[in-house]
């Protein structure tokens, strides 16, 4: 009974796909391209590459005089006990 | 006939409508009015100024009277031309922690289960920013160690927050002062925020927060540090009931080494102004575009 | 009222049974009780009962989504080669093909809603009642694609069942194009839910363009899975008839798709391992562990090693039409892909997490018993489901059965009352 139908469904079918494609894609188009995007700041800021804050951090000075004593670090996450 | 069956089995269905709803009103009064009221309330950018003075004179009392103290709940919104930013001395932190202590008092951070916003990373100075090797738990007698430096990272409140974009119900959105905050009431916890944001910036009320009745902070925003409830998302807000009256964060103030340094963005005469012209800076993980105003530079 | 009689019809069926119907409702009860409680416990505590933390927040209940999606996806995708082989039984194929999409779209869904902080809240992501952050969250087009899906398999297993119910022949004008529209939704449902997963540059483990595909690839090998045994307990216990060839022709189809998804997982091992960057650190917890942190090295290569006997088992036609080899075959490829989805897909996109700290995570007691409840209330409703539509194809039970006329017996009930 589906024999019959086979071949216009073929048909029917690519229509339907193709229909739903084009509006899906359709739909996340338009409204990704609607969204607010944000500005930029407006001016320049001087960045600093990986490499050049890598070598900033090896040259830190080491601060022998005034140490302290750090509080208590974040608890582990436990697993829960059940 | 076909079609007479299924319009009176539709009818019937129609007929048992009231019922349901009646059913599950009864249901619901167990329930007092104001709990219904809360389920019921809408996103916090959808009310009316009624409405949302109406929800803060309930929050206050309610909080007041659980913690036995006055309590504020502020609305106020952003301050016209201000986008906050934020700049952080690496060469001056020690990684001492007071900001992290600091930050959990002032913004009513959960004890136990603990959260923490900033979370301060131990690095090895041979190794520069790297992730990968880096230590939250340390705790030596004394720090700085030698050979490490300190990262302390919490929300980066980026111009372009992957939060936001995923967030499923907008209960989380960015102010026009840049803070990037939560409706607490609107949040339903799925954690996609979480699993978005780059820096962990964000928290999870995965049991019921609890903060000692004397350590409370009454002083609250309703977008900021008012009591959180189980099963939502929370993050830092630059301190947004400090900031909005013209204060600094409690991490900028406590700091004992004077490496935070917080202002407006668009005033050419901020302290975070004079560091971006004049010192060189360095986001974290620039290369996914998110565009932080939380920005760290090495100040000697 | 004819709709109404259909209701209880299909209610007097499942109320039905024989000595292993029953215990085996009864068993599925007991599991769900015991399941059940532990959830319940779980709304007093919170998630705080898991073992999600903000290192690793989303877990097993995450997984299981994922792997529910690809079942569900895959059981209509045996539509389209159904229709281009013609298969004898094409409209049982789609009935039962579309009932375990229905239960298995339930089941994902209920495991998003026991993820979820306030589930009583979830009303906020709906369109008008709510705020629903669409087009930018991905989640939000989860939601619209899974309903959807939900709602044209359900109606379209009701029609048909319906219509056999009230011996009519049923408008195939309306059935085919719906049919046919569910095989790309089932396309959709599971790359959209991968795109949920690849839409988050902060997670690079997750952020492979290879990923949608690599879920389609491994839901069709483990969907069909599921319906070749389900087809044969059914060829034995009921009327229901499906020919070798059939069940071989499908195992043919499985072996295409295990053969492409050992091949994308290659490609994307390849492009790992050998560029060998900072990203590679996920793949090394998730197959060699990192220092000692090794809780995931075991079921990794478990999936992969089941994987790869399964396609093994099913490529050499000799293993391939042996009834034995090929069900070890079906049970391996499903728990090669479960343990794929459920645990290695998940969690190395937590560990390390994004400040590069190890979080240990492994399921609680409490994920495990709301994950036996969701799995045991879908076991139900799949067997009810199914009751009904055996009861109603093969048994010839209509109107009339439901009348002073005793209903004819069904299969099931003579096999199993004997």
């Amino acid at each position: 009974m589906y024999r019959e139908n086979k071949m216009n469904s073929r048909g029917a079918f690519l229509k339907k796909v193709s229909l739903a494609v084009v509006s899906v894609v359709g739909i996340g188009f338009a409204g990704f391209s609607f969204q607010k995007r944000k500005v930029n700041l407006g001016f320049n800021v001087k960045t600093l590459s990986d490499d050049e804050a890598k070598e900033m951090a090896r040259n830190l000075p080491s601060s022998e005089s005034n140490r302290l004593k750090p509080e208590p670090p974040p608890k582990m996450q436990h697993p829960s006990e059940d | 006939m076909q079609k007479d069956s299924y319009d009176s089995s539709r009818r019937d269905f129609l007929k048992k409508l009231p019922v349901a709803i009646t059913g599950s009103a009864v249901a619901l009064s167990s329930c007092s009015r104001q709990e219904i009221d809360e389920y019921l309330q809408e996103n916090f950018r959808t009310l009316s100024s009624a409405e949302k003075k109406e929800i803060i004179s309930n929050l206050e009392k309610k909080y007041s009277e659980k913690y036995g103290k006055k309590f504020i709940v502020s609305a106020k919104p952003a301050i016209d031309n201000t986008l906050f930013g934020y700049a952080l001395d690496l060469s001056r932190c020690i990684g001492c922690r007071r900001c992290v202590y600091a930050c959990v008092k002032e913004n009513n951070q959960s004890r136990d289960p603990q959260i923490q916003w900033i979370q301060v990373l131990q690095m090895e100075k041979d190794k520069g920013i790297d992730f990968m090797h880096s230590d939250v738990h340390y705790d030596p007698e004394l720090v700085p160690e030698e050979g490490y430096f300190y990262v302390p990272v919490s929300c980066q409140q980026c111009n372009n927050p992957p939060c936001i974009k995923v967030c499923p119900t907008k209960a989380t959105w960015q102010e026009e002062d840049g803070i990037v905050v939560v409706d607490y009431d609107w949040c339903i916890g799925c954690r996609y925020c979480q699993a978005a944001c780059p820096y962990g910036a964000r928290h999870f009320n995965f049991g019921q927060p609890t903060v000692p009745a004397e350590e409370i902070n009454p002083i609250t925003h309703y977008l900021g540090n008012r009591p959180r409830i189980k099963g939502v998302v929370e993050k830092c807000t630059f301190c947004i009931q400090r900031v909005r009256e013209g204060k600094y964060p409690s991490c900028v103030e406590i700091c004992p080494v004077g490496a935070r340094k917080f202002g407006n963005l668009l005033d050419p005469n901020s302290e975070v102004r004079y560091i971006l012209k004049n010192k060189r800076v360095l986001v974290l993980k620039a290369e996914l575009n998110t565009q932080p105003k939380f920005f760290y530079y090495f100040g000697v | 009222m004819k709709f109404l009689q259909f209701f209880v019809g299909s209610f007097k069926i499942i109320s039905k049974g024989g000595k292993a119907y029953y215990s085996w409702i009864i068993f599925l009860f007991l599991l769900l009780i015991w399941g059940g409680t532990g959830y319940i416990h779980q709304i007093k505590e919170g998630l705080i009962l898991t073992n999600m933390r903000d290192s690793v927040s989303w877990g097993f209940y995450i997984g299981n989504f994922t792997f529910l999606v690809g079942v569900a996806a895959a059981a209509v995708m045996l539509v389209i080669p159904a229709y281009i082989y013609n298969w004898k039984p094409i409209k049982e194929i789609v009935i039962f093909g579309e009932l375990l999409a229905v239960t298995a779209v339930i089941m994902a869904m209920g495991f998003v809603f026991v993820d979820i902080g306030q589930p009583l809240k979830f009303w906020h992501m709906l369109p008008f009642v709510g705020t629903m952050n669409f087009p930018s969250s991905i989640l939000t087009w989860d939601v619209f694609v899974l309903s959807f899906y939900f709602l044209i398999n359900l109606f379209v297993v009701t029609y048909l069942l319906y219509y056999a119910f009230i011996k009519k022949e049923y408008d195939k004008s309306i059935v085919l194009p719906i049919v046919l529209l569910s095989i790309p939704a089932a396309v959709a449902i599971h790359t959209i839910t991968a795109f949920l997963f690849n839409a988050l540059p902060a997670r690079p483990f997750w952020n492979s363009a290879l990923l949608a595909p690599r879920f389609l690839a491994s839901a069709f090998c483990s969907g069909p899975a599921i319906l070749i045994i389900l087809f044969q307990i059914l060829r034995k216990t009921t009327k229901f008839e499906i020919k070798d060839e059939t069940i071989w022709k499908i195992a043919e189809l499985m072996v295409y798709a295990m053969a492409i998804n050992i091949f994308f997982s290659i490609a994307e091992y390849f492009k790992e391992f050998y560029s060998d960057t900072e990203h590679l650190v996920f793949w090394k917890y998730m197959f060699f562990g990192l220092g000692k942190n090794d809780e995931l090295v075991t079921s990794s290569w478990l999936s992969v090693i089941l994987g790869a006997v399964a396609f093994f088992l099913f490529l050499f036609p000799t293993t391939r039409k042996n009834f034995l080899t090929l069900n070890i075959g079906a049970v391996f490829i499903y728990l090669s892909v479960y343990i794929e989805k459920g645990m290695a897909l998940i969690i190395p996109g937590f560990t390390p997490d994004v400040l590069g700290q190890i979080y240990v995570y492994y399921p609680s007691i409490t994920e495990l018993r709301t994950t036996v409840m969701i799995f045991s209330a879908g076991f139900l409703l799949f067997t009810f489901l199914v009751k009904i539509a055996i009861a109603i194809i093969f048994d010839n039970y209509y109107l009339d059965s439901l009348g002073t006329k005793k209903p004819v017996p069904s299969e099931v009930e003579r096999i199993t009352a004997t």
